[in-house]
């Protein structure tokens, strides 16, 4: 508006400037007439002055000189305009104010101006600006002049002024209204560019601008348009992959949280709510150890700084956290240092509940505790059960082997001392106690030897069957009659040899005590079956009934007479026990009147075949 | 070459005394035999100024009142007594009773066979061996 203004007050002055110079020149030609009017006057004057030849006639001259005064000024110059004469000397001769006529004006300014050339202005005394032309006339020496008060000349265009004025502001206002209009042309595109580009910027990404027409503007406009087409296609594909990764951020069971470098929470998944039941909004902030349960804050700090140290690690962890209704959980976590990712700046924690897994866990660690305590009250139990079964064999092997003793003693003695005394019935009873005495005696240290076992430690070792048996065999002292040998090789176990020398000693000494051949043979075999051994001690023997098979384990059980082989029948169960001690079986297979052969097998341990 | 010392036994079963006392008779040691029946008559033997102290002693282990393996911790615990070889002569043949007897101190340990020649055969191993060793005075 104020340049509006500017431009408004510029042509009105403009105009006025010019029409006042209009009327300048309007009123020098106006003045240049009158002038020429004034000057033919004087010329005819002279002209008549030569026709009568009167033109050296002083009286004539000046009787023209008066004629053509009258005539000139009687030249209407406007209303207020005059003419007058003044001589070449300054003095004025004609003048409408008879007063002037006879002044002297060669001091004023104008005369000498007019004097050298032209004049223009015009004024002395009282009198206000004259407008003035002169010229001057040679034959009298007059210097005739026209002169107008400028106000005369102006006050047309003082008057047209305001209409000027007016017209000057109804042309500017017009004038501005056009330009304006104009500019508007020019603007009104690069406003909507401007508010397209503002929306845009803001954030409105559908906003598209509309510049009908052919010109840079539409182009412009168009080219704005493809670029806020591809910026929201961009937007939107980055808004769809943003929605779809933070669904399955969102979704997952797990809880995912982003801790700064001082463990303050910045994000919590929402699977958080279900797992602790913490709103992920009011844990933001928080301290993530804050949450920790004081037992494990310790070990989970240190791991915190050790990723802090060495970001290239990813540490995983079992803790315990604190759910929002104050119970504990226990969470299993994954944590990567990400502090230094442009986009991330944090720690990611991966964690999930595992306090049912937890729990499971110590449900079945309770129930493994409780069987063990089970297992352990039982073994206690066992072993009181050992413990008085021990007491009993040691009371046993004293106290029923005393008296026994003291028979056998007494026995003896009398048998000695009173030898005249008894006669042969009698020392045949003697022998008898003493016989039953000993039975009595290995009965009692079967009992005892069968309840040895399992009860004494083992000792271990790495047994070559081969040397064992032979020895036996060595000492068995079996009659002529029987041969008793190995049939190939036996094996190198890993057992205790005490016990293995009672299993094959028991089986070797009952086929060759048993044996009713004239030539008894004996044969001690193994085979290899997977992963246990079979051995086999076959004789050629009286054989052993079915009926039998299962009774000869028992213990005390003997199937002859014990005055015709004296046994303790505690041999077999002993053989039995051992092996099933062993985790193996025992069997026998015969055919009576033709031999037996007993089974039995040892699981393999590391062993060997001796001839391997 | 006998000791003139006695030797004291400590058993309270009355058959195997006599059989001790036979044994000894049998193959001529003439050292006095005393015999007590259980470990507390033992000690008031050792304690009594009347009696000398013996060259041996043959142990039983199971006696009413002190048994054998007391006594036999206490008289190892002695000063006076401890030099005294003490022989264990018993029924048990249980390994704990062997392997304590001899932590406690004792000279040997034998189990008293059922028959009478081998008894016999024992005894006289035991007596002819500490006759034969060296004692401190």
């Amino acid at each position: 508006m104020p340049l509006v203004l500017f431009f408004l007050f510029l042509s009105v002055g403009t105009t006025y400037y010019f029409s006042r110079k209009a009327l300048t020149g309007l009123g020098e030609t106006w003045l240049e007439t009158r002038l020429a009017e004034a000057l033919k006057i004087a010329e005819e004057q002279v002209n008549l002055l030569q026709r009568y030849g009167l033109e050296s006639i002083p009286a004539s001259i000046e009787k023209a000189k008066m004629d053509a005064g009258t005539a000139i000024s009687a030249i209407e110059v406007g209303e207020l305009g005059f003419v007058f004469v003044v001589s070449s000397q300054g003095i004025v001769i004609l003048h409408p104010d008879n007063g002037r006529v006879g002044q002297d004006v060669s001091n004023e300014g104008w005369f000498t101006e007019m004097k050298h050339g032209e004049v223009q202005f015009v004024s002395w005394g009282q009198d206000s600006d004259n407008m003035a032309s002169a010229i001057y006339f040679k034959p009298w020496e007059w210097h005739i002049l026209v002169a107008i008060p400028t106000q005369e000349i102006y006050g047309v265009a003082n008057k047209m002024g305001p209409y000027i004025f007016y017209l000057a502001i109804l042309g500017s206002i017009a004038m501005s209204i056009v330009l304006m209009y104009m500019t508007r042309g020019l603007t009104a595109p690069l406003i909507s560019l401007t508010a397209g580009a503002d929306r845009i910027g803001k954030g409105e990404l559908k906003t598209r601008i509309s510049i009908p027409g052919r010109n840079e503007f539409s182009h412009l406009a168009g080219v704005f348009n493809q670029m806020a087409d591809k910026l929201q296609n961009t937007l939107t594909t980055l808004q769809q992959r943003e929605e779809h990764f933070r669904s399955i951020i969102e979704n997952a069971s797990d809880i995912i949280t982003i801790l700064d470098e001082d463990g303050t929470i910045t994000y919590a998944s929402p699977s958080i709510e279900r797992i602790l039941g913490y709103q992920p909004d009011a844990l933001i902030g928080r301290n993530a150890f804050d949450i920790i349960h004081p037992g494990d804050r310790e070990n989970i700090e240190r791991l915190y700084w050790e990723e802090l140290e060495s970001p290239a690690e990813t540490t995983s962890t079992e803790f315990r956290v604190q759910h929002s209704d104050g119970t504990w959980r226990t969470l299993e976590g994954t944590s990567e240092n990400m502090l230094y990712h442009p986009v991330v700046g944090g720690f990611i924690i991966n964690s999930r509940d595992i306090s049912d897994r937890k729990l499971a866990l110590e449900a079945l660690h309770e129930s493994h505790q409780e069987l063990e305590r089970r297992v352990q009250e039982r073994t206690a139990q066992l072993d009181s059960i050992n413990k008085e079964l021990k007491e009993f064999a040691y009371v046993v092997s004293h106290d029923l082997k005393a008296p026994l003793r003291a028979i056998s003693q007494l026995a003896h003695w009398i048998s000695e001392d009173y030898t005249e005394a008894l006669d042969q019935e009698g020392r045949e009873m003697m022998d008898l106690i003493l016989k039953r005495v000993k039975r009595m005696d290995g009965l009692i240290e079967g009992v005892l030897s069968y309840s040895r076992i399992g009860r004494i430690k083992e000792h271990t070792v790495a047994l070559d069957l081969n040397i064992l048996v032979d020895e036996i065999i060595e000492n068995s002292m079996a009659p002529s009659h029987v041969r008793v040998n190995i049939d190939g090789e036996l094996p190198v176990v890993q057992r205790d040899p005490i016990r293995m020398q009672q299993v094959f000693q028991n089986l070797i000494d009952n086929a060759i005590t048993y044996m009713d051949k004239s030539q008894g043979i004996v044969r001690i075999g193994c085979e290899g079956e997977g992963m246990q051994w079979k051995f086999s001690i076959t004789d050629n023997g009286p054989g052993i009934d079915i009926r039998y098979h299962e009774k000869i384990f028992q213990i005390f059980q003997t199937l002859t007479p014990r005055d015709e082989h004296e046994s303790s029948g505690v041999g077999l169960t002993l053989v039995k026990k051992i092996i099933q001690q062993y985790n193996g079986s025992i069997w026998v297979v015969s055919e009576p009147g033709k031999g037996s052969t007993f089974y039995f097998t040892l699981p393999k341990r590391e062993e060997s075949h001796a001839a391997a | 070459m006998l000791r003139p010392r006695n030797i004291l036994l400590v058993e309270d079963d009355r058959v195997d005394s006599m059989t001790i006392k036979r044994a000894l008779e049998e193959v001529e040691i003439n050292n006095r035999l005393d015999t007590v029946s259980n470990g507390e008559e033992a000690l008031a033997y050792l304690l009594s100024a009347e009696n000398e102290l013996p060259a041996l002693i043959l142990l039983d282990l199971n006696m009413p009142r002190m048994n054998g393996m007391e006594f036999l911790r206490t008289v190892k615990t002695h000063a006076g007594f401890k030099k005294i070889p003490v022989v264990v002569l018993t029924t048990s043949r249980a390994d704990q009773d062997i392997s304590a007897s001899f932590e406690l101190g004792a000279a040997g340990y034998m189990v008293k066979p059922l028959d009478y020649r081998e008894f016999i055969e024992a005894v006289v191993t035991i007596a002819r061996y500490w006759q034969l060793s060296e004692l401190p005075e």
